[in-house]
Formats: C-alpha cells, sequence, structure tokens
C-alpha cells in the first residue's frame, strides 16, 4: 500500500514538475514566441524612434512619439506573462538578438538578395 | 580639289580642338589655383612608419593570427589585387573559411558594409576612418569606441582603426553558436567599449607566450623586433598595423590626374579634362568631394538605399547617427575620398551601387535608379521616405544637363 501510494505521489510529482518547467512555458513560448519577436522590434524601434524625435523640439511631434511608445508596454506585458509561465531570461534576450536583426546574417541570404535585385 | 578641301578641314578641325584644348587646361589652371590642388595620393605621414615592427603588421595583416576560429585577417577585405577592396558589395567575415574568393556562396557572416580601400588612410591629414568616422582625431584627440585613442598607447588614428576590427564579432571574433565558442568570441565580444580593449590585450598576452604552432610566425617577428612580450597589447598591434599598411600604400604610382597637376597636360582626355571642370564647377561634386583627397572629411547623406542588411535596428544603417546619437547625422556618412575609385567599385557604404555613374546619377536623382533596379529590400517602399528627408540640400545644386556631361564626370573620376 505504502509503495503504491508513493509510486502515485513520484508520478504526480513528475507529471507537476514537466508541466511547470517544460510544458508550460514552452507552450507559453510557442503561442507568444512571434507576438514578442514582433513586439521586442517594434518597441526598441519606438524608443529609437522618440530618441531623435525629442531632439527637434516639436512638441506635436513628441505627442506622437509618446503615443508610438504605447508599444513597449505592451511588450512589457508579454515579457512578464513568458517570465511567469517560467521562460528563462536567456531565451528571452536570444529572442531579442534576432528581433533586434544584430543577429549573425550568413552570406547565402546576401546571394538572395542578389539575385532579386538582378530580376 | 576635293583632297585640297578635305585637307582644309581636317586641319581646321585639328586646330579647333586644340583651341578647346587650351582653353580647357587655361580653365583647369584656374581650378586648380582656386583649389590650391596638389598630387598627395602617395603622400605618406612618415611618422607612421617603424620598421623595426612593421614585420609584426605585416604578420597581422596577412595571417589569421589574431582571428578566433583562425579563418579572417585584415587581408580577408583589404586584397592587394582589388586596389586593397575586396570587390564585394558587402564583406563576408568570419566562418567563410580561409578562400579569399566565392566568400558569397559560403556561410560566412555579413559584415554589413562595404570594405573600401587603404590607399590614401596614411596620408598626412587622413583624420576620420571608416564610413561613419567612428574613429577621428579632432584638436589631438583620438575619438574612438573604445576610448580616447593616444591615451591607451595608440600612436595614430590609424592604428586605432587598424585595431578595431580585431574586437569585431563578425570580422574576427568567430560565428557564434550554442557550445564551442572560441576565447576571444566568449571573453571579447561581450564586454563593452573600453573593456573590449582590456579583453583583447588578455588574449594577445596569451598569444604571444602561448605554445600553439599557430602562433609561431607572431612570437618570432615579436622576438626579432626585439620587444618585449610585455610590451605586445592591442595599442601596439595597431601601431604594427598602421606602420604596415603605411609602408604598403606608399608604394603607389601618380594617377593621370596628378601626372596633370605635376605639370604633364597629356596625361588626361579633353573629356576628363571637360569632366573635372563640370566636377569642381556647376556638377557641385567639390563642394563635399574638395581637398586632395576628394573628400571633405565631413558627413553627408544622398539617401542611400539601406538594402537587406544594416548595422541597426530593422536591418537600418544609421552611419554617422549611430555614433552621435545626433538627429541631424542620421543616415549620414563620411564622404568617400575618390582616389583610385575606378578601381574600388562597387560604391556606397553599402556598395549598392554598381558603377561610377549609377552612383553619380543618384546624386543628381534618385529616382531613376529605383525605376531600373527596383526596391533594393522589401520593406524599402514603406520605409524610404525617411532616407528621403536626410539628403543633404547641397544636392539641389547640381547642375548636370545631359548624359555626356555625367560621363565626362565618370571619365575624370577614372583619372583620379
Amino acid at each position: 500500500m505504502i509503495n503504491k501510494i508513493f509510486k502515485i505521489v513520484l508520478i504526480c510529482f513528475c507529471i507537476i514538475w514537466i508541466t511547470k518547467e517544460l510544458l508550460v512555458p514552452g507552450i507559453t513560448l510557442a503561442i507568444l514566441y512571434d507576438k514578442y519577436l514582433n513586439l521586442t522590434s517594434e518597441c526598441a524601434n519606438a524608443m529609437d524612434e522618440s530618441w531623435f524625435i525629442e531632439q527637434k523640439k516639436d512638441i506635436k511631434l513628441s505627442q506622437t512619439a509618446q503615443v508610438h511608445l504605447l508599444v513597449c508596454h505592451d511588450y512589457d506585458k508579454t515579457r512578464k506573462i513568458l517570465l511567469s509561465a517560467g521562460v528563462s531570461e536567456n531565451i528571452l534576450a536570444y529572442i531579442g538578438l534576432e528581433a533586434l536583426e544584430t543577429k549573425q546574417h550568413t552570406a547565402d541570404q546576401l546571394v538572395k538578395q542578389h539575385r532579386f535585385m538582378e530580376r | 580639289m576635293l583632297k585640297i578641301l578635305a585637307v582644309f578641314f581636317l586641319l581646321l578641325a585639328l586646330s579647333t580642338s586644340q583651341l578647346n584644348a587650351l582653353d580647357l587646361d587655361e580653365k583647369l589652371k584656374l581650378v586648380i589655383g582656386i583649389y590650391n590642388l596638389k598630387p598627395i595620393s602617395c603622400e605618406i605621414d612618415q611618422r607612421l612608419i617603424d620598421d623595426r615592427i612593421s614585420p609584426i603588421g605585416d604578420i597581422v595583416f596577412n595571417t589569421t593570427v589574431l582571428s578566433g576560429n583562425h579563418d579572417t585577417s585584415c587581408s580577408t577585405c583589404h586584397i592587394d589585387e582589388k586596389h586593397l577592396t575586396d570587390g564585394l558589395a558587402i564583406s563576408i567575415g568570419v566562418g567563410a573559411g580561409e578562400n579569399k574568393s566565392d566568400r558569397q556562396k559560403s556561410t560566412g557572416v555579413i559584415v554589413p558594409r562595404n570594405s573600401f580601400t587603404l590607399f590614401g588612410r596614411a596620408g598626412p591629414n587622413f583624420d576620420a576612418f571608416f564610413w561613419d568616422g567612428k574613429v577621428h582625431e579632432i584638436d589631438n584627440l583620438i575619438y574612438s569606441p573604445i576610448g580616447e585613442g593616444y591615451s591607451l598607447g595608440f600612436k595614430s588614428p590609424l592604428a586605432v582603426a587598424a585595431a578595431l576590427p580585431i574586437l569585431a564579432r563578425d570580422e574576427f571574433l568567430g560565428k557564434i553558436s550554442f557550445f564551442n565558442n572560441n576565447k576571444s568570441l566568449s571573453e571579447i565580444n561581450p564586454s563593452y567599449y573600453k573593456e573590449k580593449f582590456h579583453a583583447a590585450n588578455k588574449i594577445i598576452k596569451e598569444i604571444v607566450i602561448s605554445e600553439d604552432k599557430r602562433y609561431l610566425p607572431l612570437q618570432k617577428v615579436i622576438k626579432n623586433a626585439g620587444v618585449s612580450v610585455d610590451d605586445v597589447d592591442l595599442a601596439f598591434i595597431g601601431n604594427s598595423l598602421a606602420s604596415f599598411i603605411a609602408k604598403r600604400t606608399s608604394e603607389c604610382k601618380l594617377s593621370d590626374w596628378e601626372k596633370y597637376l605635376e605639370g604633364d597636360p597629356a596625361s588626361l582626355s579633353v573629356g576628363q579634362k571637360k569632366g573635372a571642370i563640370i566636377f569642381f564647377g556647376k556638377g557641385r561634386c567639390a563642394a563635399c568631394h574638395s581637398g586632395n583627397s576628394f573628400s571633405d572629411f565631413e558627413f553627408h547623406s544622398i539617401g542611400t538605399p539601406q538594402g537587406e542588411f544594416g548595422t541597426h535596428i530593422h536591418s537600418q544603417d544609421l552611419g554617422r547617427g549611430e555614433v552621435t546619437f545626433k538627429l541631424e547625422d542620421r543616415f549620414k556618412f563620411r564622404t568617400p575620398p575618390l582616389i583610385g575609385a575606378s578601381k574600388t567599385m562597387p560604391y556606397g557604404h553599402n556598395g549598392v551601387f554598381k558603377n561610377l555613374e549609377s552612383v553619380i546619377s543618384f546624386h543628381i536623382n534618385p529616382i531613376p535608379f529605383f525605376v531600373k533596379n527596383g526596391w533594393t529590400s522589401g520593406k524599402e517602399i514603406l520605409a524610404y521616405g525617411k532616407l528621403l528627408s536626410s539628403r543633404s540640400s547641397k544636392l539641389g545644386f547640381i547642375e548636370i544637363k545631359d548624359r555626356n556631361e555625367l560621363l565626362s564626370v565618370v571619365d575624370f573620376i577614372n583619372s583620379l
């Protein structure tokens, strides 16, 4: 009887552990990957543009920049959902690189671009 | 009678062209006086040359000794046979192997800017390096991403510029992978600004005392130079590279234009002389491509199409804006010096212009470029307006009225 209870507890523990550590983060990431990638890129761009717009000293233009920055609220929210679902900081940092397009591009992509240009 | 008439007209034609040539020479004499032009392409700042350390620069320039994965060197993108450029639109850095041809078909990593020639870079007045001028000497201070150059031990801005690619992930350090990143990549790449300099120094110190046979050639030249291992750091490597580049680029011939400046009127064709007068006059080229290097070493935008690859977010290349973060510097690039320009195609910061006619036409009017070639990236149709607003107002004063005039400017640039 004790053996049976132990096995059930162990199985339950394993299921919970796998769900918490792998399934929930994995599924959440799969659902929100594209959205997070897009929002990271959009928020970084909004911050960048705001930096330059502020230098213009144009109140109305600055107001448009403030509205543009609202996209960063969506980015923060999505990031928090991913973190609370257990997605690691390292994975989010990698997606960040991907989103900012500062990752390493290989030469075969260059060939593709040139083929397109020479049509 | 017909023969006499033919000879008469032939003589008339010859004398007329002679008269035109004389007129052109007189005008050019005025131009040369106004701009105070002198031949300088082979002029070298002699303070850069140190025969003791040049062989060290030679090894670093021509071998993969300082590359994280031993697959790139300075000579990967500055090839002797290509006037010290690589002839590609944008360069291919680490991960392509040592092979210098067919790099576009490799799995190497894109360095999203065009590789410029090194000729003229060791001249006494050359003070702004790279497309965005990220190494710039102003009031005896060398501004650079790793700090003030002189205080770090560099002896010239060229030395700082020569050393910076050694710190660059895509040019020297290596291709990132989840496992087995080399030591240079792991230690230098995550560091910021001045920390990169110190991280590189640590790696270089390890290399010069390493027992790995691949480092023997470097260790040998350091020993031959009588330099203490303790004195070898990134600044020393930069100074050695500057010395080597200065020596290498001093082995050059005067261009046809410079022969003309030296007093040989036959070195330029009539078309080139006409082109020169347009270049320095109504073509307004000399408004930026000024001085003996044909650059004002200032930063301007012609609204160069950005293509698929850039150094900044959304594959943009903000140029000088990425160095100063100032609105007015967005999309600006240093006026490229035109010495040897005919040998350094393609043109533009990303090599988007295949020939001189294409790039000059774009200065005058960007629309025909897009009509002929289409957009250079999928997003350009919605993004090009940003670049248009950055185009220099000086371009609005260009007066080139037909293709012959344009081609004569091309002819003139071919003589530089």
